[in-house]
């Protein structure tokens, strides 16, 4: 009898001291899905490894689904993720829909998370009303790439010698390398709102897409240029064609100049392309301005988590930031953690340049409450102005009156 | 008066005070207390919470004792009013144990505003809600028509209770979901056309103004999207439906005659029945592919069938290939049904293949080929995977079906107001057409 005593207390004990120690459980989501995924589930494995304390669990997903699936489950009040990366142009929707919670600055800081630890203008762009609702993990844009072996066989090396490339050097690289014989392509037109965003940013005074927060007012006379820059180069045969598959014609050495995001720059690695990288082809290299945005950790609205599972995000959150190296160098993002300008070999990687303070004005990331509104709108437009399905002006017209009408209609 | 006519008025009663019954919620933050009343009705449309999915129940339940009352049915009466009860009765359990009610926040939100509290969502700690008199009230009519309406309960006439209420028991689950999958989403998306509603905040009441603008504001962009979507529909419609039925019938005629192997066939003819719509389009997508597509390669041609003029004939083609199997097996059965010895009496006659095809093949498939057209030309008004996955809204958005839109705007734009008036206008035109060719159906039957 005694002895079952001892071992009933004992399996108590046991079990007590086991459940002291379990690991406060976070549940992480994430829209990274590609070669990034893999990126970030070794970076959770990591934080997981590390201590004992916390344990992440990742679950990526497209960002589509990720924007219709966890407001839902803010409704509903079950299954909300604790802590979640979104693009930082989502904020302020999220916000003024109460979804989001801000950061306790105090409890965070505890983590070791502070405003002067992150970049700047990633850091402000999700203050809203004194409030901290994100934290910046990395800041990414659209870039331009070339295919350094054919640049060097047809000797184009003087179009990127200045660190930029114009428009008009996309055409002379065309026309010098298809006089020397070449039949690929000469540039790609691919993501056309991401393309199409780094040219207004270039042509728009500080590249707004409305005057009052609210009602979009694009300045149309700088979207028309850059719409129209798009549809020359189209028109003129210095573009890839719609149906042409520019990710595999880069890949295969088929393409020159390649406009993608950095974040294809392990997967660009991995298919063997020697290859530079550089800002977003630009009017000259004094405006030249790229679209950015910015992955940040928030916070949706949960009733039930508790200020240890808070402390526990703000580790996590601290730790990503802290070794984001991984990220820099795996996923090819900038990490917004200021930490990695001190790291040597970070200065070596292509997509430095867009961590450099002194270039900070070529950062051009987009804040606008119905950012989502406008996504959708132009990607409608997205082709059709090119092929001419639509003319430019109507295109125009078209995104900035279904925006003023899906506003109206909400 | 008889008492299966008071339990039916009781039964009434309970509907009739729902609808002008509420609840009262109070909330206390930063020492400020506000409170706000809400309508049970206004509550059962704010669509935002799971304990409120009794309450259509609840009416349906009791409508449908209102029913059996009067037509004496006291034992069918009972137990729906018994339903109607339990349901009600556990509504106002769950929503008052939520200690934040969705449903209330909203209001609640507002008032604090109003009294010029700054707070934010997470210092709400509680909002407590106590229901009016008219609930009580409701729920006690609702029990008491349970009560008086009982029917006979002695021994001898249990067989009789029990030959009343099995009926019910064996179509009740099916009711329970069909009510809650079916008949509340439906009368919440038909509500929700009537409204502004961003799908995370309280819906607003606009009356008719979605369906003015659809209808009748041109410089609108979703009245524009309603006449192309809509439009784009019915062109589908037109262009699939014949082929909806002429492929399986012909398939069905042709495995009818025995042939050698007729059983893979028809397994290999139904299999892309089985398969699910995302899974279909690619495999097409990469049929259709213009660099490296079987279609183009065996053809000798770079066709992009991915636009205009070739984007319908794709989009018809996958569909057909989709939809042939399920109603090929319908058309099997048919003919397996028509008398062989018409066929032999039409051979005596000196009646060819084409002739036996038109006199006597057709006219016994009547039936299953008006039902197999209604359903086609509902499914294919809810034409809705193929476009989206292997257009989307390119070409200038020649392509673009209804549901397209309504998915758009719904979910990703967060217009559901307007969004849902489109699904009702959609579903108008599903009744009316279906209306027109189950009249055309019943009048081929008397004929």
């Amino acid at each position: 009898m005694k002895k079952t005593l001892a071992l009933v207390l004992s399996l108590v004990l046991l079990l007590t001291a086991a459940t002291a120690m379990a690991a406060t459980e976070i549940d992480y989501w994430s829209v990274f899905t590609g070669g990034d995924g893999a990126v970030m589930q070794g970076m959770v494995d990591a934080f997981n490894a590390s201590q004992d304390e916390v344990h992440v669990n990742h679950t990526p997903m497209t960002a589509d689904d990720l924007y219709q699936k966890v407001p839902l489950t803010v409704q509903t009040g079950s299954g909300i993720p604790d802590v979640c990366v979104v693009h930082i142009e989502r904020i302020p929707n999220f916000v003024n829909q109460e979804l989001l919670y801000s950061y306790d600055l105090d409890l965070v800081a505890e983590a070791g998370i502070k405003q002067e630890n992150y970049n700047q203008s990633a850091w402000v762009k999700s203050t809203i009303d004194d409030e901290q609702y994100g934290i910046p993990l990395d800041v990414h844009g659209y870039v331009t790439y070339i295919n350094k072996d054919l640049f060097d066989k047809y000797d184009l090396n003087e179009f990127v010698a200045d660190g930029y490339i114009t428009f008009d050097e996309i055409r002379a690289i065309g026309d010098k390398a298809r006089a020397a014989g070449w039949e690929g392509g000469i540039f790609n037109l691919g993501w056309m709102r991401a393309q199409m965003l780094c040219y207004y940013a270039q042509l728009a005074e500080g590249h707004k897409l409305t005057d009052d927060g609210i009602a979009p007012s694009l300045d149309k006379e700088a979207m028309k240029k850059a719409m129209e820059t798009m549809k020359a180069l189209h028109d003129d045969g210095y573009t890839t064609k719609k149906t042409d598959d520019a990710l595999s014609m880069f890949y295969g050495g088929e393409m020159l100049v390649w406009s993608e995001g950095i974040w294809m720059k392990a997967a660009v690695v991995d298919a063997g392309v020697n290859f530079e990288m550089y800002p977003a082809v630009c009017y000259s290299p004094e405006t030249c301005k790229n679209w950015m945005s910015s992955h940040n950790f928030v916070q949706f609205a949960d009733e039930e988590r508790t200020e240890e599972e808070d402390l526990a995000v703000a580790k996590f959150v601290n730790f990503m930031g802290e070794n984001s190296l991984t990220w820099a160098k795996d996923a090819a993002q900038v990490p917004a953690h200021v930490s990695i300008n001190e790291v040597a070999e970070f200065a070596d990687m292509p997509q430095a340049f867009l961590a450099d303070p002194e270039r900070g004005d070529e950062l051009a990331i987009y804040y606008y409450l119905h950012w989502g509104l406008f996504d959708t709108a132009f990607s409608r437009v997205g082709w059709d102005f090119i092929d001419g399905t639509i003319a430019i002006d109507d295109a125009i017209a078209q995104v900035e009156k279904e925006i003023a009408d899906s506003i109206a209609a909400q | 008066m008889t008492r299966s006519r008071i339990a039916a008025f009781l039964a009434l009663a309970f509907i009739v005070l729902f609808c002008f019954a509420g609840v009262t919620a109070t909330t206390t933050v930063k020492d400020t207390t506000v409170a706000i009343e809400m309508g049970l009705p206004k509550l059962l449309f704010s669509l935002s919470s799971a304990a409120i999915l009794l309450i259509p129940i609840a009416l349906v339940a009791a409508g449908a004792a209102f029913i059996a009352f009067i037509q004496g049915e006291k034992n069918v009466g009972m137990l729906f009013s018994f339903i109607a009860t339990a349901a009600f009765g556990l509504f106002m359990v769950l929503f008052s144990m939520e200690e934040k009610n969705s449903c209330l926040y909203t209001p609640i939100s507002d008032a604090l505003k109003a009294a010029e509290v700054k707070f934010k969502k997470r210092d709400v700690d509680l909002i407590s809600p106590s229901f009016n008199l008219l609930s009580w009230l409701a729920l006690v009519c609702v029990g008491a028509s349970c009560v008086i309406g009982h029917g006979d309960f002695s021994k001898d006439r249990r067989h009789i209770l029990k030959r009343d209420l099995l009926p019910y028991a064996y179509i009740g689950p099916h009711l329970f979901f069909f009510v809650i999958f079916f008949v509340t989403p439906a009368i919440y998306g038909i509500y929700a056309a009537f409204t502004k509603w961003d799908l995370f905040t309280e819906p607003v009441f606009t009356g008719l103004e979605n369906f003015k603008i659809l209808l009748f504001d041109a410089e609108n962009t979703y009245y524009k999207q309603l006449r192309n979507g809509l439009w784009n529909t019915v062109k589908f419609v037109l262009m699939c439906v014949p082929f909806c039925i002429i492929v399986p019938l012909s398939l069905a005629l042709a495995l009818n005659a025995r042939p050698k192997g007729n059983k893979i066939f028809q397994a290999l003819y139904y299999l892309p029945s089985l398969m699910s719509i995302s899974t279909v389009t690619l495999t097409w997508r990469y049929v259709f592919n213009v660099q490296y597509g079987v279609v183009n390669h065996f053809l000798g041609v770079d066709a992009n069938f991915f636009m205009p003029p070739y984007t319908w004939i794709m989009l018809v083609i996958v569909t057909v290939w989709w939809c042939t199997g399920s109603t090929m097996v319908i058309y099997q059965s048919a003919l397996a049904s028509v008398p062989q010895d018409q066929y032999e009496a039409a051979s005596v006659d000196g009646a060819g293949t084409i002739q036996k095809f038109f006199n006597v093949t057709l006219p016994n498939m009547t039936y299953p080929l008006m039902y197999t057209l209604v359903t086609a030309v509902v499914a294919q008004f809810n034409i809705f995977g193929q476009p989206d996955i292997l257009v989307g809204f390119s070409n200038g958005e020649a392509n673009a079906v209804l549901l397209q839109y309504v998915y758009e705007n719904s979910v990703k734009k967060q217009v559901a107001g307007m969004s849902s008036a489109m699904a009702v206008i959609l579903g108008l035109c599903i009744m009316v057409v279906s209306f027109i060719q189950m009249r055309m159906m019943v009048k081929n039957q008397q004929d």
